[in-house]
């Protein structure tokens, strides 16, 4: 077997890391002031027509990269659209981290500082390959799923069931474009990989959907679990809910304030998804100049010089440049080859 | 290239950029809110440097809580440090605005973790903070599991309450001779003063009592491993509560369950506004001016809590 090639276990731990991006930032924000119906419904709705775009996404493989590999200045002008995409991603996913640690951790540190040391981070992983972001990914899944279950057992005496009450149907409520369209768009980076890449393609296939089937049943539990230990109201309330359910970890009267320790989960997210959207525009901005030293170059410079200069961003601008970029991908990958 | 940037990286973060030297920073232990012809009196407890001394306290009067915190600072020429902060002391006086103003000032503080306990206390004197915070911390906890008048209550929970169900109640102490827990006093949309009885009754409804010894005509009986569960049938409140007794004669259980029946009984009717109501109102969906209630008592009578256990 190539050591180079990607295993499909490792590909799909990869793909519920990318998923899992925006989840604990601006996703989060989605379901406030929705009662328990209104969460399930959301969720399931996303989850089912997911599934359409999955679909979208399988069968892109390949395609993606034969027709952006094609000269011409149609495809180069896409290029330079999803080169931006990638870009919005990227500073989204830098800012809200820099924006959380400064938040929990370093209230008197400069967020550019956070968000540069950051992204020195991502750079050095970014030039490393997919194939590092991937072994790094399934390396960090470990500490992620350890610090998933600290957080679930040792706050199962703060759940309140009676915080998930009334159980009322109201269709007014229900919004799952947010969160179809901020979880399956990272997804779509990982188009770059060459299909011949990945050992056994049928299996990532099943692996892809296992994947994305727990994805979508740990956002379920995960959500439901915080508004059963915060209540619906405080949930709307406080910018960082899932950093106060971890405010309230209590482990034997000895081990407090780990939410300090515990918040690496935001971390690896955040690092995966922007190592991946550098490495996706250093990788396309390659096969489109030749000069690519300079490009890249060039590229840093931007990425820096948007990180120094940005001081807010909406998440709307987020929603619109993923569902560009979900857009450009399909139109990419349904073109023929 | 690489390698500048993993120095670049290694010298961001040792965290020098943001780094605070300890005799800058002024660490609170107490706080306390008292009102005074309208204008906020603010009470800093912090832990002092000097060896002979403990801790210093600061006060402040002012309109708004930021310009009396401001002003604690400029005295201290410190800046506050409120994530060490174990206990916030209120007074008596407040108004449904006052817990407004407060809970949105430790809201918006980064230093706060809110999880610190909070207590009101009648007459506010500045005598209460000659007694150590962790002594009220410890007080407050033993109380729960003796007389069962009241827990310790953190900011957060307070504030949850007082969102989900418009009131909360808070631990209300009193200074005479001594500190003495009295129960709770209910905040927000009602200002009451619980009695000791209807205290123990919230604690039996919130399920925060696990062991109780009761005092009942002067008699006490100690009661193990409580639980309460509330649910919802027919559009009525279904109360159960379930403990375990040790004593000697089985129609101890009589007098037990009579009084506890009594005291949540008479709690309900006594408080219209209450926490069962906004309980009720969660299960059915439907505001009701009358609440429906059952209450089911199981005290089951054991010789011993290590051997088995009879009805």
């Amino acid at each position: 077997m190539n050591k180079d090639k990607y295993t499909p276990i490792e590909l799909s731990i990869f793909s519920f890391l990318l998923m899992n991006s925006f989840t604990s930032t601006i996703l989060i924000k989605e379901f406030h002031n929705m009662n328990t119906v209104s969460i399930i419904l959301s969720i399931i709705c996303a989850f089912l027509i997911g599934f359409i775009f999955l679909k979208i996404y399988i069968n892109s493989f390949n395609k993606f990269n034969i027709n952006i590999n094609k000269n011409g200045l149609f495809t180069f002008v896409l290029k330079i659209f999803l080169i931006i995409c990638s870009i919005i991603i990227l500073l989204y996913s830098t800012f809200n981290l820099s924006l959380i640690i400064k938040d929990i951790i370093l209230p008197n540190m400069n967020q550019k500082i956070i968000s540069i040391t950051f992204l020195c981070i991502c750079y050095i992983l970014a030039i490393k390959g997919i194939k590092s972001i991937t072994i790094a990914s399934n390396l960090m899944f470990m500490v992620y799923i350890v610090v998933v279950l600290i957080t679930f057992f040792f706050n199962l005496f703060n759940i309140n069931p009676i915080n998930l009450l009334p159980i009322k149907f109201n269709l007014e409520n229900i919004s799952f474009y947010k969160i179809l369209i901020l979880t399956i768009s990272p997804l779509f980076m990982l188009l770059i990989i060459p299909k011949e890449d990945i050992n056994n393609f049928q299996k990532y296939k099943k692996y892809l959907y296992i994947s994305y089937t727990l994805f979508y049943s740990y956002l379920l539990v995960k959500i439901l679990f915080i508004v059963s230990i915060l209540g619906i109201k405080y949930f709307s309330l406080v910018a960082y809910p899932e950093i106060d359910v971890l405010k309230m970890i209590n482990i034997f009267n000895f081990f407090e304030r780990l939410e300090e320790i515990l918040i690496i989960n935001t971390f690896i997210q955040n690092l995966i998804t922007s190592s991946l959207s550098l490495n996706y525009i250093y990788n396309l901005s390659k096969s489109s100049l030749k000069s690519n030293k300079w490009m890249i170059r060039i590229i840093n410079a931007i990425i820096l010089l948007l990180i120094i200069k940005i001081d807010v961003l909406s998440d709307n601008l987020l929603v619109i440049t993923a569902t560009i970029f979900i857009i450009l991908n399909t139109f990419i990958s349904l073109k023929k080859t | 290239m690489k390698k500048i940037l993993i120095i670049l990286v290694v010298l961001f973060l040792t965290g020098c950029n943001s780094y605070n030297d300890i005799n800058n920073i002024a660490v609170v232990s107490s706080i306390g809110i008292d009102m005074q012809n309208e204008n906020y009196k603010v009470y800093v407890k912090v832990l002092s440097s000097n060896q002979e001394n403990k801790s210093d306290l600061y006060e402040s009067i002012c309109s708004n809580l930021d310009e009396c915190f401001d002003d604690i600072n400029n005295k201290l020429m410190k800046r506050l440090y409120l994530t060490h902060l174990d206990l916030l002391i209120l007074s008596n006086n407040l108004a449904k605005e006052n817990y407004d103003h407060i809970f949105d000032f430790f809201l918006n503080q980064k230093s706060s973790r809110n999880a610190f306990s909070t207590i009101i206390i009648k007459d506010f004197d500045k005598k209460i903070f000659e007694y150590d915070t962790k002594d009220i911390n410890n007080m407050l906890d033993l109380s729960i599991n003796t007389t069962g008048l009241s827990k310790i209550i953190t900011l957060d929970s307070i504030i949850k309450d007082m969102l989900n169900y418009r009131l909360s109640y808070i631990p209300f102490l009193e200074i005479n001779d001594h500190l003495e827990i009295k129960g709770y006093k209910t905040i927000y949309d009602e200002n009451k003063i619980l009695s000791s009885k209807e205290s123990i009754s919230i604690n039996f409804i919130k399920n925060n009592i696990n062991n109780i010894s009761l005092i009942i005509e002067e008699n006490n009986y100690n009661l193990e491993s409580c639980n309460s569960l509330i649910n919802s049938k027919d559009d009525k409140l279904n109360i159960n509560i379930s403990c375990k007794y040790k004593g000697e004669e089985i129609k101890d259980t009589q007098i037990i369950k009579k009084f506890i029946y009594n005291s949540i009984n008479n709690f309900i009717k006594d408080n219209s506004d209450n926490y069962l109501k906004y309980i009720y109102y969660k299960f059915s969906g439907n505001k009701k001016d009358i609440l429906d209630y059952d209450i089911n008592i199981d005290i089951k009578y054991t010789e011993d809590f290590g051997g088995g256990i009879f009805e």
